[in-house]
């Protein structure tokens, strides 16, 4: 009996011991600084905090970041809401989504999108479709449902091609999908976003036929913070923020080493496109310094703040394809208060310009 | 087997919890009153591009041709590995050795093979159920009774009666127990599936409700594939009730 | 029989030929096939490449990073997430197997529930366990546990059933209180199904772990074989393929031979 129980005991163990081997995720050793959880994503966007760690700019303003990548915005959001990240990035749909569902508050733009959200068409029908866009119907066109990417791409086919939801099908693949299924040779036209739109371009010679900034479609991602932690600890958003337009202002002062940052953080990041395209991805990208973040949102201008259209017209997609029932008024999602405490704050703005020498 | 008193108690806990006591957000799991109303919404106009009959249907039609098309091909193969020692031998790695690749990792390569369309998803379906077939089948056929087929031998049986009368019977009770298996993993492939271009089904439900954060609704359509899992392999088990009387 | 008289040459020639000959035909025949597909350009190589070109990146990713890691670290990245949802798994799974085998009333409350459950792909719990258990190695713990669990329950019931009344009844008589009844009889007993069944959850948790990094994840396999078809090298999806494979053959290999150990030592 004794010999059977201890038997019993190995075979428990055996069990249990991959468990007791898992490390639990555990944190970075306390260095006095506050450590902060940030959401990225391997977009342009997240090159401002690669480039603040590799000049060392967190330890001024005494924020420890620890990054956690996604690979598209929902789960970004649902990690969110289980407390995983405080502040990050994501696209204007996400943003929204987050706003939507539990209070997620967009505290700035990270960066432009509508010129790189696009409508392309393999090599050898890209001319015929612009030339005679009644060659799209009836066209089965790969894309990703609910994303800024949908909006774009119905937003092309209607006004640039005059085609009604009801003459094209559109059929919803994640983009690493919608590149296989491009480049199979199966599907000659689909909705890309980059940098994507480099990858197939410079593989199989695909061609942008329409991009969201043709249609007048405005596009953006966004900076924001969670509603918990932004009320707890407004100084660290205001910091954390500071920091990302230090970089924006650091890329406006030093282009080509900002390039290739991009393209050391895309490589750490799994993107691999052509070196030449760096170049272009960040030009149709822009980024937004500290004084035009504050113009965008609406300080000192009279009438309806540039933002608040933006997103009134994002509410009326969602609510057109069901995402939401109803969106929250701007005024309850995105605030300009921590643009506003840096721009009050002397030490903060000229650490914001990259004025500091 | 199935009892509702254990169930009622469990939406009464459900209820609890995510009312009265407030244990759970809405967010992290919908309440009933949520997942009613998005009940309400996918059965009545709609959502995800279609009302809920169409999504079932869609999904139902597309587990029944993975399972046949999984089915129709496993045990024939199965049959073979288990008799035949030297194929065994010759396929039975090959077979190890893709059966773990998960079927959504095989999504890049079935879009190039297929594309889009109903048989890209319907190999995705079969990537899963096949090999719960195979090693049932193969594993029934080895362990039909050495005693039971020399004594047809002795009897002067012949291969093709040995294996149709003798190995096939005794080996039918495995063969449904890969075939029940089969059936389930048919539907836990559901959303890999469908992440193959679906306009509609409730893999798709889910996917879509997943990117909208919508929890009510993929509550809604994990229990809509719950209870078709459920009434199918009653079903499946009626047949096989059918087929081997002698097991009631 | 043979075994009373030792092995004859001509067995030993049948084992030969079984054990290595054939498997190995099997995999160059194979390997052969797909060479041939792709260089007769039934597949272009961008899309499917060769079995050469696959192995060269198999090589070079050993040690240059791809999406931020070797190969290894994707590797072991998945394999303890795998451990964590597979253990917890197993450690819930078995008792409550065992519990719904041995108390009727156990088996009324959570038979109706599990056998629903169960055909519920591990991938739409996805979003919940994002929202319950956060990022991170916790992650995808939900959707490698819903994959694994039932697989251990079924068996680990089953096995409790075909354990001896005669000896459950004989133990109970001689004193033997619940937990000793629990430990010393019925687990012994329920032992070979429940490592039988302990196998099939390895292979159903190795599967949902990548489904669930396909979705979210900065590392891992699946991550791999994402960022791969994203950047349209194929080689590094095959690449990622065949790694997957080979680990799962692994898994379900070392669980074989726990399988047949344990049947050797506590099988009837």
């Amino acid at each position: 009996m004794i010999t059977r129980r201890i038997r019993t005991i190995c075979a428990a163990l055996t069990v249990v011991a991959p468990l007791a081997i898992t490390p639990l995720g555990a944190r970075a050793a306390d260095s006095g600084a506050f450590p902060l959880a940030i959401a990225q994503q391997p977009q342009r966007w997240a090159l401002e905090w690669y480039i603040a760690t590799k000049e060392g700019w967190w330890k001024d303003v005494g924020i420890d970041p620890t990054m956690t990548t996604f690979t598209a915005g929902p789960p970004e959001i649902a990690a969110g809401a289980s407390g995983s990240w405080e502040v990050g990035g994501a696209g204007d749909l996400p943003s929204m989504l987050g706003a939507a569902k539990y209070g997620l508050t967009t505290i700035a733009i990270a960066d432009s999108e509508a010129a790189i959200i696009t409508l392309m068409a393999t090599k050898d029908k890209a001319d015929a479709y612009l030339h005679n866009p009644s060659l799209i119907k009836g066209k089965t066109i790969p894309e990703t449902s609910n994303s800024t990417g949908e909006w774009g791409a119905a937003a092309c086919l209607e006004k640039k091609f005059g085609l009604k939801p009801s003459e094209y099908h559109f059929v919803n693949l994640s983009p690493p999908e919608i590149n296989a299924a491009v480049s199979s040779g199966r599907y000659d036209l689909a909705q890309v976003w980059s940098p994507n739109v480099y990858i197939l371009e410079s593989a199989i010679g695909a061609k942008v036929i329409c991009n969201a900034a043709q249609v007048g479609v405005p596009i953006t991602s966004n900076i924001f913070a969670t509603q918990a932690f932004a009320t707890a600890h407004p100084e660290i958003v205001a910091k954390f923020l500071a920091v990302y337009l230090r970089a924006i202002a650091w890329e406006r002062e030093h282009p080509q080493e900002a390039v290739a940052d991009l393209g050391e953080f895309f490589n750490s990041v799994g993107v691999k496109i052509p070196p030449a395209y760096l170049a272009q991805e960040l030009h149709a990208r822009p980024a937004y310094t500290l004084d035009e973040q504050l113009k965008i949102f609406g300080a000192n201008t009279a009438g309806t703040p540039e933002i608040v259209d933006w997103w009134n017209q994002l509410g009326t997609f969602m609510q057109s394809v069901s995402i939401v029932s109803e969106t929250p008024p701007a005024s309850q999602f995105a605030t300009d208060k921590y643009l506003q405490m840096i721009a009050a704050d002397p030490k903060l703005r000229a650490f914001a310009n990259d004025d500091t020498p | 087997m199935i009892g509702a008193a254990p169930i009622l108690l469990l939406i009464i806990a459900w209820f609890a919890a995510t009312g009265p006591l407030g244990l759970i957000a809405p967010l992290k799991f919908p309440s009933p009153a949520i997942a009613l109303a998005s009940l309400e919404t996918i059965a009545g106009p709609g959502y995800a591009s279609a009302p809920l009959a169409e999504h079932i249907e869609t999904s139902l039609s597309l587990v029944l041709a993975g399972f046949a098309a999984a089915t129709l091909t496993g045990i024939p193969l199965g049959l073979l590995l288990g008799t035949s020692r030297y194929a065994n031998a010759c396929i039975n790695p090959i077979f190890q050795l893709l059966r773990p690749i998960a079927p959504i990792a095989w999504i890049p390569l079935t879009i190039l093979w297929f594309g889009l369309g109903g048989g890209a998803k319907i190999f995705v379906v079969w990537l899963a159920a096949f090999a719960p077939a195979v090693i049932n089948t193969q594993t029934a056929v080895r362990g039909v009774n050495r005693t039971v087929i020399e004594a047809a031998k002795v009897h002067g049986a012949r291969r093709v009666n040995l294996f149709f009368d003798v190995t096939i019977p005794a080996a039918l009770p495995g063969i449904f127990t890969g075939m029940r298996l089969s059936l389930q993993a048919c539907w836990m492939v559901l959303v890999a599936a469908e992440l193959v271009g679906a306009y509609t089904g409730l893999g798709h439900v889910m996917i879509i409700a997943t990117e909208d954060l919508d929890s009510g609704m993929i509550f809604v359509a994990m229990l809509c594939v719950a209870m078709l899992g459920v009434a199918m392999s009653l079903l499946l088990a009626r047949l096989e009730a059918w087929v081997l009387p002698w097991r009631r | 029989m043979a075994a009373l008289n030792g092995p004859t040459p001509a067995v030993r020639a049948g084992t030969l030929l079984e054990a290595w000959v054939l498997p190995a035909f099997g995999i160059v025949t194979f390997l052969m096939l797909w060479a041939g597909c792709t260089a007769a350009g039934l597949a272009p190589a961008r899309l499917l490449p060769g079995p050469g070109a696959a192995a060269a990146e198999f090589i070079d990713l050993t040690h240059t990073p791809y999406s931020g890691a070797v190969l290894q670290v994707h590797l072991l990245a998945s394999l303890m997430k795998f451990s964590l949802g597979y253990g917890l798994a197993v450690l819930t799974g078995v008792p409550l197997g065992l519990m719904m085998g041995r108390y009727r009333i156990v088996e009324w409350a959570i038979a109706p529930l599990y056998e629903s459950i169960r055909f519920i792909p591990p991938i739409a719990w996805v979003p919940f366990s994002i929202l319950w258990l956060g990022t991170g190695f916790l992650a995808p713990t939900l959707v490698i546990f819903s994959g694994a669990f039932s697989p251990c329950v079924l068996n680990a019931y089953r096995g409790v059933h075909t354990a001896d009344r005669a000896v459950l009844e004989a133990a109970q008589t001689l004193g033997a209180g619940r937990w000793a009844t629990m430990t010393e009889v019925l687990l012994p007993a329920a032992l070979p199904d429940i490592v039988a069944g302990l196998r099939v959850a390895a292979g159903f948790a190795w599967q949902s772990l990548i489904g669930a990094e396909l979705i979210v994840g900065s590392t891992g396999l699946g991550y791999l074989i994402i960022q791969g078809e994203s950047n349209l090298s194929s080689t590094v999806v095959v690449a990622g393929m065949i790694t997957i494979g080979l680990t799962g053959a692994a898994i379900d290999f070392a669980m074989l031979r726990a399988e047949r150990f344990v049947r050797r030592n506590w099988g009837q």
